[in-house]
């Protein structure tokens, strides 16, 4: 029981070292609470570095033969887990094997072993829900997602009587790449399968429009963030959904989905701008307090866990009038005060958001030539370099006009 | 020794970078390009002195070159005089240990002083014996006579360049470099 965590204290990522994906050969890199911000060139290999990350931190492997992965986790305490695929596929191929997992799973608690297994799901997982080691991580990727359920695209589901509706469920659980704010929706959608009751048989489906419209103050919390960054005045569900009922107390809920409140007028998404539509996938994945959490361990509810935060951002800037930026920058600052947020950015701009003692939350990207991707922060001259700047103009006119980026061997022509 | 150099594009600097390098090779002097994503219009505010001056502070170059085209002919006074006021004020925030190289009417200027070893690398056939610094709009004239030339070309045409031939044939890279080589000397 002492290794326990106390529900207060949050976790963050303090170190990740990984290797096995793409131009991840070995790489490894220590991140600070708050707001961590990382800068490179195009195809060093950043977005990779985020995609690897965000599959070792969802305990999630699918696509990764040969790899290793080390992640830190630290609040009062710090828990390692280390994650492995031995399997080489050359000797798999030769041994005819019948399955490619040989995924190794060790997790330490301040060098206690915690766990020590082949089974992520059944044992490494249940060993973290136990000790309160939960994390929601969350991958903002450039644009947005290709499947934006209830946003982009209606959606339709159904409910019954009897228990959790498995198309709903497998959707949820079955899926890490729906975006957070979707997956915490229909997580909660998942809950109205509970209407029943027989005095009120009568009227079910107007029981479950009201249990739409309550589940609906939960995303009235992101509004306030989106009237002030985005044009986006007010969000609602479509008010002419349907509710088909069939002879055995199932529901179907047809065409559900959010409508966005622009200069007077309702519209679908579909209308908005495509800086409008980063803005509210940007804000929506961050500032969004559900009641329920979906973890890298299984379904949460926060009642019970503290759930820690860790998110992704690639580019907030693509697409942003600089206006707007700042004022997202703003937000994600305030927001790094409970959750972890780790950036990545092309864009001076962001740079400016960081002050004088956070400069230790700049990270350089960089590829070389046989040893891939590589991430390292900023030296002590360059932090000196970096606070000169700060005080005469800007930081990111030392990324804009200096040689913040220049490998140390390569500072002079 | 190291030496600094502030042009008004990377090309440029690299360019210049490239031919000095011929009379004083990498090995013994380092070359560094400070504030290399300003232009032209940028060079003249003072923000870019505040910050070639942290830039000054941190690299530490020996002798700072200033590259600037004057855009028009040794007699555009005023042009001329803007330069002079340019180097003036920024060679303050460098400890002076700065040195201009005025191209008149503009870099491109340093090809026609070797032109055939520009020919040779274009496969061109200019014909060029004037002073390279007395013809105006150079780059236009290289572009209309050779349909393959570009700008973003010179640094590596300029490091074809023969030295001695570009010092030689033109008057105002001479005494730049006459200039050069006793401030070399005084430090």
């Amino acid at each position: 029981m002492e290794q326990n965590l106390h529900h207060e204290e949050r976790l963050f990522l303090e170190e990740v070292t990984l290797s096995g994906y793409k131009s991840i050969f070995d790489t490894r890199i220590t991140f600070n609470k708050g707001i961590n911000i990382i800068i490179g060139k195009n195809a060093v290999g950043k977005t990779n570095f985020f995609t690897f990350l965000f599959k070792a931190l969802n305990f999630s492997y699918k696509d990764l033969f040969e790899f290793k992965s080390k992640i830190t986790i630290r609040n009062g305490k710090r828990i390692i887990v280390e994650t492995n695929n031995a399997l080489n596929i050359q000797s798999f191929i030769e041994s005819r094997a019948v399955s490619t997992n040989r995924i190794k799973s060790k997790a330490f608690i301040d060098n206690t072993l915690l766990v020590d297994t082949e089974d992520l799901s059944a044992d490494l997982k249940t060993e973290l829900l136990i000790k309160n080691i939960l994390l929601t991580p969350a991958f903002i990727g450039h644009g947005i997602p290709k499947d934006y359920l209830l946003v982009d695209q209606p959606f339709s589901f159904e409910i019954n009587i009897h228990g959790f509706p498995p198309e709903l469920f497998v959707l949820v659980m079955g899926n890490n790449n729906l975006p957070y704010f979707i997956k915490s929706i229909l997580t909660g959608l998942l809950y109205l399968s509970y209407p029943y009751n027989k005095a009120e048989a009568s009227h079910q489906k107007e029981l479950i429009k009201q249990k739409i419209a309550n589940f609906f103050d939960v995303v009235n919390t992101i509004k306030p963030y989106l009237i002030k960054i985005s044009p986006i005045e007010d969000i609602q569900f479509n008010g002419d959904y349907n509710i088909f009922e069939d002879d055995k107390g199932r529901y179907t809920i047809k065409n559900l989905f959010l409508e966005f409140l622009i200069d007077g007028f309702w519209h679908p998404f579909s209308n908005l701008s495509d800086g409008t539509k980063r803005l509210f996938y940007i804000v929506s994945e961050v500032a969004f307090d559900s009641k329920y959490y979906f973890t890298n361990t299984g379904i949460s509810i926060p009642e019970y866990y503290n759930i820690s935060r860790i998110i992704l951002i690639e580019e907030p800037e693509l697409g942003i009038h600089p206006h707007q930026l700042h004022e997202l920058m703003l937000f994600l600052k305030e927001q790094s005060r409970r959750k972890q947020i780790i950036i990545t950015t092309h864009s001076p701009q962001v740079l400016d958001i960081l002050n004088k003692d956070e400069l230790g939350n700049i990270i350089i990207a960089s590829y070389e030539k046989g040893e891939g991707t590589k991430l390292r922060h900023l030296d002590g001259e360059e932090i000196a370099k970096a606070q000169q700047y700060m005080e005469e103009d800007y930081l990111g006119d030392y990324w804009r006009f200096s040689d913040l980026e220049k490998e140390k061997t390569q500072a002079t022509l | 020794m190291k030496i600094g150099l502030v042009g008004e594009a990377p090309s440029d600097t690299t360019a210049i970078k490239n031919l000095l390098s011929k009379r004083y090779p990498s090995g013994n002097y380092v070359y560094i390009p400070l504030l290399e994503r300003i232009n032209g219009s940028m060079l003249d505010n003072q923000k870019t002195k505040r910050l070639l001056r942290i830039e000054f502070e941190n690299q530490k170059p020996d002798i700072l070159i200033f590259i600037r085209d004057l855009d028009g002919t040794i007699n555009n006074n005023t042009t001329l005089t803007d330069r002079k006021t340019f180097f003036r004020d920024f060679n303050r925030v460098v400890n002076k240990k700065g040195i201009l190289l005025l191209n008149i009417f503009e870099i491109e200027a340093l090809l026609l002083a070797d032109i055939q070893n520009f020919n040779n690398y274009f496969n061109s056939n200019i014909e060029y014996s004037e002073d390279p610094m007395e013809k105006e709009n150079p780059k236009e004239f290289l572009k209309e006579n050779c349909k393959k030339y570009d700008e973003s070309f010179n640094p590596e045409v300029f490091a074809l360049l023969d030295f001695d031939i570009v010092y030689n044939n033109c008057k105002y890279f001479k005494g730049f470099i006459n200039r050069f080589e006793t401030k070399l000397m005084s430090i």
